[in-house]
């Protein structure tokens, strides 16, 4: 075997972190009420060390999720956050900022003293699933929300129309990137560069290999888009037409309501 | 009667910034050129030319936007555009780029067409009927619900046309529209174009056999200065006819009853498709965009793999294989120079590959030389940044770098892109060569006059099957 289909894998989570186009009732809301439900689960996960009421909030996060249909592509994107997770959580178990209760472990590391107790366990696991509910809302606003929709909900709001084609544009490169890096990958792997042998860091040729002609695109991309906006009016009126601008319906509302609930349990919810 | 102006070059020079340039010297040299109202002129020369940078000065974008020395004067209707944005000029000039990938950036085909009016502050009653016309006269009206990732080659073209037209400029400039193009596509949009009346139209384009008879006038540019040859139709053809076919040799590669799928997408890309490639063989894989050449192609060197059926090169099945071990076989070129290039160099970028394979850097030395030779690059020099070339001299160091490789199967993804006739004559003769020595050559390609000349069998694809699959026997004319 080639160990091709594993990459398959890895590559086909760098693809669900893009934009994918559906017709769920999240891709139907309003993006900014989707924006707001990302940052206030973002808020309410960072006020709270309970691994209860992180878990609270990654279940309203999953939930959403498998309500539109998106259950597998999340997943596979929270495949990306792996080593993030086991990082952030290893750190934690040895290095807890709160430490209570039982003491499994105490040793000293040199400089540092390192010591695993029940509460540094309880305390590393809410800063786990904090990660997966924080990445998982992120996650789902980035594939439910096109650029159009999402400029025009950001316009509809009187954001100046450079900050928020910006705006739009930082989140359609996500899409844009993994075409880009699927691309070159290809052209390279025509060239008999082995991604799949040793490491990247190892590498300086593979590095540059993908990271050159990846800058190169960006930047290309990014001067064409200018030059393709500008020679069509862009910035020639003080005050551009919205056309279609994102209207909120019952699916909003009933979000937002849900999305208060959510949120006072989790400050209500006894630890 | 003369009509007026429509645009004037007036002792216009050009130079890009040194850390730029490939070649410090001016793009543009010394041009003076008027072109009326209503012409409609065809825009030739050779890569590298200056025709990107002609174009681009004809709606403001030189100087307002690129960097670089901009000397002379160009008016638009008798406006000096030193004097205007290239925003408050879009009414007047509409620009369509090469590439439409580099130009849409909206999600859906509508919100593209409707993002210039948005600009000037239309109305959206406005819009609404500015968009219905401008799809139907585009025939994009069946795609209107569609995201633009989702559109072939040629819808995105069209597209990208259609939402400059939309502001009923009355200049438009067109930089190589009808480049991965099939010919009935392309005559499908100058049929469209002709149906603008009134439009003066400034269009750059290498395959000169398609908009030959379409042009009122030609104009090129050379080295930067302006040629203006009087009649239009005597264009040469862009590459000779082939001698001769040749007699295949051994198979090298075969597809079983091969199906692929991309993921998420129906119907297959690839739908029970049997082929082999023969030694010694130049294989032209033709069809309308969205056929499955360029899926064809990544099957064979193994960076897709088949859903069902089978593939075998050197009679090992590909699945038992790495992409680098079948490179070892089948050398890939795709489609588009700036994924691959970049090294710091021209000799570094040429000798990347060839080194994969673990080849001595005496024979990688050798073999540099002689591309270079072969593809007549040579005036490039090997310590030019090959991301500092033109469109088309990338595109001719892309395939110099696969071919130093020096594999038995040479693969070739829309390889004429950005080519002018010249280039193309020497990448038919490099086809020719390499023929004869024995290689297999598949090329996937729209062009059909360089199709004309290079193939010795002809494969056609439709919707993913092999529709017809014949050898030329006979003498080309």
């Amino acid at each position: 075997m080639t160990g091709g289909d594993g990459r398959h894998d890895r590559m086909h989570a760098y693809r669900a972190v893009g934009y994918i186009p559906a017709d769920s009732f999240l891709h139907r809301m309003d993006p900014r009420t989707k924006l707001l439900t990302l940052l206030a689960i973002s808020i309410a996960a960072f006020a709270t060390t309970s691994p209860v009421r992180t878990a609270l909030l990654f279940a309203f996060v999953a939930g959403l999720a498998a309500a539109a249909g998106l259950a597998r592509p999340l997943l596979r994107a929270l495949l990306l956050l792996l080593p993030l997770l086991i990082f952030i959580v290893a750190v934690d178990i040895f290095f807890p900022e709160e430490a209570w209760g039982y003491v499994y472990f105490s040793a000293q590391v040199g400089p540092f003293s390192s010591v695993i107790t029940s509460g540094g366990l309880l305390y590393a696991a809410a800063k786990g699933v904090r990660v997966l509910a924080i990445g998982g809302i992120s996650f789902l606003f980035v594939m439910t929300t096109s650029y159009t929709d999402f400029v025009a909900s950001l316009r509809a709001s009187r954001l100046p129309p450079v900050i928020a084609f910006s705006l739009g544009y930082a989140l359609k490169s996500m899409t844009a990137l993994y075409d880009d890096l699927r691309n070159i990958m290809d052209a390279q792997r025509s060239r008999a560069l082995e991604f799949d042998r040793g490491t990247l860091v190892k590498n300086r040729r593979k590095l540059m290999a993908l990271g050159i002609p990846m800058t190169v695109s960006v930047l290309n991309r990014a001067r064409y888009v200018t030059e393709a906006m500008q020679s069509r009016g862009f910035a020639s009126t003080p005050r551009p037409t919205c056309y279609r601008p994102p209207r909120p319906g019952k699916c909003d509302v009933l979000l937002l309501v849900v999305l208060c609930i959510v949120c006072l349990g989790t400050a209500t919810i006894p630890v | 009667m003369t009509a007026d102006p429509a645009i004037e070059f007036r002792s216009v020079s050009f130079r890009h910034p040194a850390f730029r340039s490939a070649r410090p010297r001016e793009v543009l040299t010394g041009i003076d050129c008027t072109i009326r109202e209503g012409e409609r002129v065809l825009l030739t020369g050779p890569s590298g030319s200056g025709k990107t940078t002609f174009l681009r000065c004809c709606n403001g974008l030189i100087p307002h936007a690129r960097p670089g020395t901009f000397r002379g004067d160009v008016f638009v209707r008798g406006e000096n555009t030193r004097d205007h944005t290239v925003g408050d000029l879009a009414t007047t000039v509409g620009m369509v780029f090469q590439d439409p990938d580099h130009q849409i950036f909206s999600s859906d085909v509508v919100s593209e067409i409707a993002f210039g009016p948005e600009q000037l502050g239309w109305s959206a009653s406005r819009i609404d009927r500015a968009v219905a016309e401008i799809l139907e006269q585009f025939r994009l009206d069946h795609l209107c619900d569609r995201q633009t990732t989702e559109l072939s080659w040629g819808e995105r073209q069209r597209l990208a046309i259609a939402s400059v037209v939309v502001l009923r400029p009355a200049i438009l400039i067109l930089d190589e529209p009808l480049s991965g193009l099939d010919a009935a596509s392309a005559a499908g949009l100058l049929d469209t174009l002709n149906r603008t009346s009134g439009l003066t139209i400034i269009l750059s384009e290498h395959r000169t056999e398609l908009v030959a008879r379409w042009a009122s006038r030609r104009i090129s540019l050379v080295d930067g200065k302006l040629i203006e040859p009087s009649v239009p139709d005597a264009l040469p053809r862009d590459c000779p006819p082939r001698r001769r076919a040749r007699a295949a040799g051994a198979g090298i590669v075969s597809l079983q009853n091969v199906t692929f799928r991309h993921p998420g997408r129906d119907p297959p890309a690839m739908d029970g498709v049997s082929l082999t490639i023969y030694s010694g063989e130049a294989t032209v894989l033709a069809g309308p965009n969205g056929s499955g050449k360029s899926t064809l192609l990544k099957l064979l060197n193994g960076l897709l793999r088949p859903e069902s059926g089978r593939i075998t090169v050197g009679r090992r099945d590909t699945r038992e294989r790495t992409v680098a071990e079948i490179a070892r076989t089948v050398g890939l070129v795709c489609q588009h120079a700036d994924y691959q290039l970049f090294g710091e160099t021209i000799a570094e970028e040429l000798a990347f590959a060839p080194a994969n394979l673990g080849i001595s850097p005496d024979m990688i030395t050798q073999r540099i030389e002689h591309v270079r030779e072969q593809l007549g690059i040579g005036h490039l020099g090997l310590t030019v940044s090959p991301l500092a070339l033109s469109v088309g001299e990338k595109q001719r160091v892309s395939i110099a770098s696969v071919l130093t490789m020096d594999t038995p199967v040479l693969a070739l993804d829309e390889p004429t892109l950005g080519l002018d006739p010249v280039a193309k004559q020497k990448l038919a003769g490099l086809i020719d060569t390499l023929c004869s020595g024995e290689k297999a050559v598949v090329i996937a390609t729209h062009d059909a006059e360089f199709s004309a000349a290079v193939a010795d069998r002809v494969v056609r694809l439709e919707r993913g099957r092999i529709v017809d699959d014949w050898m030329v026997q006979e003498e080309r004319t």
